[in-house]
């Protein structure tokens, strides 16, 4: 059984940094977003799901929630998005809900994947959804298009690029999985 | 390309001040950024960067920021146009931006005039375990050196004849790039959380440090001017 709840130094620690590089793919991938769709951030919902994901299945909680912050912390102070504060809220809770999903399952799955995305994405766009209508201004109506395109792009291309790096990871045996 | 503002190391008034007071004037910045009128957040902008100045920070740190910040004006202002039209569109994406600002300023200027252990500090003194508290420090500390193995990685692809001139191929070796960085990050992990284990730290419940942070009353004072400052410029 998969534990729920670490609080080990590899795991704080690896949070923190697997949050920097969260937020170092983030700051390229909403980079690449403004230039094709600067209302819909396609690959930036791709990567924030697969980093949320990822956070959560190798370290598990606080940790996935650890790694989330740190990119919410730092989109912040570098203005990475107008909604960047709404992160915070969609990072922590886009984790747990994951997490939630992924400790029941044995994440073996494409299924698996699929269903945790699910949720987490849910989660996490209806957070930046307030920040779309608070923040940006939009009507109601475009900002819902925008969240479920977002949605749609990141549990789609999440659940691949997840499967494809936990699977990639487990078998170089770089982290001890077996928590 | 520096993304995340590094400690700036200083003497000045506001350097001495404790971090809990430094956090309050951050907070009274946010405050006013998120919840004044267009007035307010100018005024609060003026009073930053007075303290900017009076701090001695270097003004060419902020260099990134604006580049980062323009291509998110930039963003916000195609939105804005496209759903609001020309005037208020424009009105409404400059007044997104000088929030924006305001808000990033205050971030960089709390990260800039203080030392990532005086955080930690704070956090323990508030309560927080000391492991938790150190996590902030790491992250701080990491920050560059991630940077240079993302640099590191990029050049290694583009000796392995991978190219990122064009959208398209930025595209394309997105993954390539991304693998490497988050196994790099996975073993960097591994390494730095057996170098803290093997150095004694979580072995106790409780552990002390070399120099401890104290609240004075000039520090009252800043804190309690910050407050009212803040109080009235929302209420305005």
């Amino acid at each position: 059984m998969k534990k729920f709840w670490r609080v080990d130094t590899k795991a704080l620690v690896g949070g923190v940094l697997l949050g920097i590089v969260f937020m170092l793919v983030q700051q390229i991938s909403h980079r690449i977003d403004s230039l094709f769709s600067p209302a819909v951030m396609i690959m930036g919902g791709i990567t924030w799901a697969t980093f949320t994901a990822l956070g959560a299945l190798l370290f598990g909680q606080p940790s996935g929630i650890i790694v989330g912050e740190t990119q919410a912390l730092v989109a912040n102070a570098s203005g990475l998005s107008p909604v960047a504060l709404f992160f915070f809220l969609a990072n922590g809770l886009g984790s747990f809900s994951y997490s939630l999903v992924s400790h029941r399952l044995s994440m073996e799955k494409w299924s698996h994947h699929l269903l945790a995305q699910i949720v987490a994405n849910l989660v996490g766009n209806a957070c930046v959804l307030l920040g779309l209508i608070t923040v940006l201004k939009l009507p109601p109506t475009a900002a819902i298009i925008s969240s479920v395109i977002t949605c749609t792009a990141g549990i789609i291309g999440a659940t691949v690029l997840t499967k494809l790096v936990y699977d990639n990871l487990k078998r170089s045996r770089l982290l001890d999985i077996s928590y | 390309m520096e993304l995340f503002p590094q400690y700036h190391n200083g003497d000045s008034w506001i350097h001495r001040r404790d971090p809990r007071s430094k956090t309050v004037f951050f907070m009274a910045g946010v405050a006013v950024a998120l919840a004044g009128e267009p007035k307010s957040v100018t005024f609060m902008f003026l009073v930053l960067m007075v303290h900017g100045i009076m701090a001695r920070l270097p003004p060419a740190r902020y260099k990134t920021a604006a580049l980062v910040l323009s291509v998110t004006a930039v963003t916000l202002v195609v939105v804005q146009l496209i759903f609001n039209g020309v005037v208020t569109g424009l009105i409404m994406a400059g007044e997104a931006v000088l929030r924006l600002a305001c808000f990033m300023y205050a971030f960089m200027q709390l990260v800039q005039w203080t030392h990532p252990m005086d955080l930690a500090l704070m956090g323990v003194k508030m309560g927080v375990p000391y492991r938790f508290a150190m996590l902030p420090v790491l992250m701080v500390r990491f920050i560059p050196v991630m940077e240079r193995e993302l640099k590191g990685i990029f050049e290694s692809q583009y000796a392995r004849g991978e190219r990122f001139d064009s959208t398209r191929q930025k595209l394309r070796g997105f993954l390539p790039v991304l693998l490497p960085l988050v196994l790099r990050s996975l073993k960097c992990g591994q390494e730095i959380a057996l170098a803290m284990e093997t150095k004694g730290f979580g072995y106790a419940s409780r552990r002390t440090f070399l120099r401890d942070i104290s609240f004075t009353a000039a520090d009252g004072l800043w804190t309690a001017g910050m407050v009212c400052l803040s109080g009235l410029l929302i209420t305005y």
